[in-house]
């Protein structure tokens, strides 16, 4: 754990609670967000006039989270700049230059191989392509009932455009018991 | 080591701790309060405005201390999934705010049916229930009167109540057809501007906290007057160990998070509201001459009957709009159909139905309330397209048995950026807490189906629980051999010791304890008050027959 001002030197927040990820992040190399992307456009298909990851810029986003080698917090999604730019190379480097098909066949393999390895994976990406404002975007766009989302909420909120409960009528079924009236229920096994 | 002298000091700053600096301060006492954790600042430490805040709430938002790594947290391992905060408001800073308050029969389980050495409450609904008034009124509650399943509570004012949204609004209809109880919640989060606070705009990000202040948080309810008031709140402050000399606390030694010094603070009565897992520690650590076994703890029943509910989450999905990512997270509404205990059943106690929201688009493509992720590949998109937004969720939230063995420890294996021991906790989950959660399951999906469901997912009682309501390890009873307070939330050990806070709630209840909690930290601030020259003489702590009294009839009501 360390010194929350230090921490707040760390965050691109510029909060002890650090959000919006890393100052000292290192971007990704050239090679390395190509990797980035074909991990993204191989679980997420750039599908029905979606953009690919390239065209969202879900790297950027993507990299600001990456643990700092040199960070003394670790945060989610825990992996750090060198360990990561290992997990790229591993997984997203042989997807390079591949069909969709192709690649489809090499991320299953990994699956099979380390389920819990490729759900880390699959879900940092969910989180981070979900979250990214682009995507977000387009969920407003493109989507049957999300034609209101705001991603974050703030400053707008949803007042607006969120129903009351106008004149609905609520139960008149319920009881207590006061305090002083409860008795014992018999368990079943008493009972027996 | 300095040294500051008090007549009262308070360790922690959230419901407990908050509620009692204030009401004492109202009376002229002089409080001091220690909090290890610090202010959040509404101008840069929340995320609301990111499109990222779904993955901000797994980093330094996340709700657990082991992730979060602040200065200030302290680490907690063993069979739980601990969710708290250390903070100036404690863990009300992120929560849901859902403000339900126990049933009179919560406070008779001992008589009701007494498994596993089940004990009575030795107080009643109706003794506490101005109190609860008092707090509901300090705290700012949203809600609907009326509820017939509850006594009337003429004395709680309410602001309008947040909205149901189109979630809100299908599934009652699915309690209507099935003839069961629902009724819309009261939560701590107001719906119009009051004290420099701001009317909530259904963000529906209330567990990442509330930059707002809508949300009930006792850092924007209580803690503003208090200071008002006179009180002084030191943050940064850890304390070490409560100090106890002839029988009676002396005050206590704390840690300057800030530069390590160490520094004293005594008073006349020491107030102990550090969380059901902060409480215990402190105990704990507080082993002394006398004191061999931990502080209040010669029955060894500190850290002992951990209780945290059990729950079952059930996503609902429907084939028109829920809009889930809208609305406050305190609940719409809830259902208390099985709450009290069933004969003709195998399981003793009941639950709560509660509906929550959706949260975001992440949330959902990894999985909603049930983390079952949306598959990946050709495809991925319009899977999505079928799963958001219209989807909702509904809950069971059952009381837990108090285990004796479902326990907190120290851990001296791991320790905090003071080097002091943290905390590992043993729970198996007991089988009827089980059966009872998993009978809420096919509950659960039955109101589902009768809501027009086309989809539902459920995950059956959990074995392990998340550990937002920690409970009883410290709890009030009725002799210095069943608990470890008395009913004034005395320490059986230390008369002018006092412990208040969800260690000291003697039974769970089917209900988030945060209302609780206030009540009683308000009721005991009124005993101190009243009391505070006798229990200054008190070398022993007297019985709940013998101890001085107050009449709850005559409360007086001021805020």
């Amino acid at each position: 754990m360390t010194d929350n001002a230090e921490r707040v030197r760390r965050a691109r927040s510029g909060s002890r609670m650090m959000h919006g990820g890393f100052t000292a992040a290192i971007p990704l190399t050239a090679e390395e967000r190509q990797q980035a992307d074909a991990i993204v456009d191989t679980l997420i298909p750039p599908e029905e006039d979606w953009p690919d990851a390239a065209s969202l810029g879900i790297a950027d986003l993507l990299e600001v989270y990456i643990v700092p080698d040199d960070e003394p917090v670790s945060f989610y999604p825990h992996w750090r700049r060198a360990e990561f730019s290992e997990l790229l190379a591993a997984v997203g480097g042989p997807l390079i230059g591949l069909s969709l098909d192709d690649r489809i066949e090499q991320l299953k393999g990994i699956e099979a191989d380390d389920a819990a390895f490729f759900a880390r994976v699959r879900d940092f990406v969910y989180y981070v392509y979900y979250g990214h404002s682009a995507v977000v975007k387009k969920i407003r766009e493109t989507t049957k009932h999300g034609a209101d989302y705001l991603g974050g909420g703030q400053p707008e909120g949803y007042s607006d455009s969120i129903e009351t409960w106008g004149d609905r009528t609520f139960t008149t079924r319920g009881a207590f018991i006061p305090t002083d009236a409860v008795f014992r229920a018999l368990t079943k096994k008493e009972q027996a | 080591m300095s040294t500051t002298h008090t007549d009262v000091l308070v360790i922690g700053s959230g419901m407990g701790g908050g509620a009692m600096t204030k009401r004492l301060s109202d009376a002229g006492i002089k409080v001091i309060c220690l909090e290890q954790g610090d202010w959040l600042d509404p101008s840069k430490d929340y995320s609301h405005e990111l499109d990222s805040w779904e993955l901000e709430k797994l980093r330094g938002w996340s709700y657990s201390p082991n992730d979060r790594q602040l200065n200030e947290d302290y680490p907690i391992s063993g069979h739980i999934r601990p969710y708290l905060f250390n903070a100036v408001g404690g863990s009300t800073v992120a929560y849901g705010g859902h403000w339900p308050r126990y049933k009179p029969v919560d406070f008779r389980k001992g008589t009701e049916h007494g498994v596993e050495g089940t004990i009575d409450w030795p107080i009643s609904y109706e003794e506490l229930a101005p109190y609860y008034d008092i707090n509901d009124a300090e705290m700012g509650i949203s809600g609907v009167a009326g509820d017939p399943s509850y006594p009337a509570r003429p004395n709680a004012p309410r602001d309008e109540t947040t909205r149901p949204g189109k979630l809100g609004l299908r599934l009652s209809e699915g309690f209507d057809r099935l003839g069961w109880h629902w009724w819309p919640s009261d939560n701590a989060i107001i719906t119009h501007d009051r004290d420099g606070r701001q009317g909530c705009n259904e963000c529906g990000q209330c567990l990442n906290g509330c930059p707002r202040g809508s949300l009930g948080g006792v850092h924007v309810a209580y803690w503003p007057k208090a200071l008002r008031n006179g009180a002084e709140l030191r943050t940064g402050a850890r304390v070490e160990k409560i100090e106890v000399e002839n029988g009676r606390a002396t005050g206590a030694v704390y840690i300057d998070l800030a530069t390590g010094d160490r520094h004293r603070v005594t008073a006349d009565i020491v107030v102990l509201s550090a969380s059901g897992l902060g409480t215990p520690r402190v105990l704990l650590m507080s082993e002394q001459r006398g004191f061999q076994n931990g502080l209040a703890n010669g029955n060894d029943l500190v850290g002992r009957h951990l209780m945290h509910h059990s729950y079952a989450n059930c996503d609902v999905w429907f084939d028109d709009p829920t809009e889930g990512f809208k609305g406050s997270f305190g609940a719409p509404f809830y259902s208390q159909e099985f709450y009290n205990t069933d004969p003709s059943k195998n399981f003793v106690n009941g639950f709560t139905m509660q509906v929550g929201r959706s949260y975001g688009a992440a949330f959902t493509a990894t999985g909603s309330h049930t983390r079952e992720p949306i598959a990946w590949g050709p495809g991925h998109r319009r899977r999505f397209d079928n799963d958001f937004g219209n989807q909702l969720l509904v809950y069971v939230l059952a009381e837990d048995l108090p285990v004796y063995t479902n326990r907190v420890r120290l851990d001296h294996s791991k320790t905090d950026s003071s080097g002091l021991p943290g905390l590992t906790v043993d729970f198996t989950p007991h089988q009827n807490d089980i059966d009872l959660t998993n009978y809420g399951v096919e509950r659960l999906e039955q109101v589902a189906a009768a809501a027009g469901a086309s989809r539902v997912r459920s995950t059956g009682h959990q074995d392990v629980n998340p550990g937002w309501h920690l409970m009883g390890t410290a709890r009030m009873g009725n002799t210095p051999e069943d608990s470890t307070t008395n009913k004034w939330n005395q320490s059986w050990e230390v008369p002018n010791l006092f412990i208040v806070d969800q260690s000291s709630l003697t039974t769970g209840a089917a209900v988030n304890p945060t209302p609780t909690i206030g009540a009683l930290s308000v009721r005991a601030a009124a005993y101190i008050i009243a009391h505070g020259d006798k229990i200054r003489n008190q070398t022993v702590t007297p019985s709940n027959a013998d101890a001085p009294d107050l009449d709850f009839r005559n409360v007086k009501f001021h805020v």
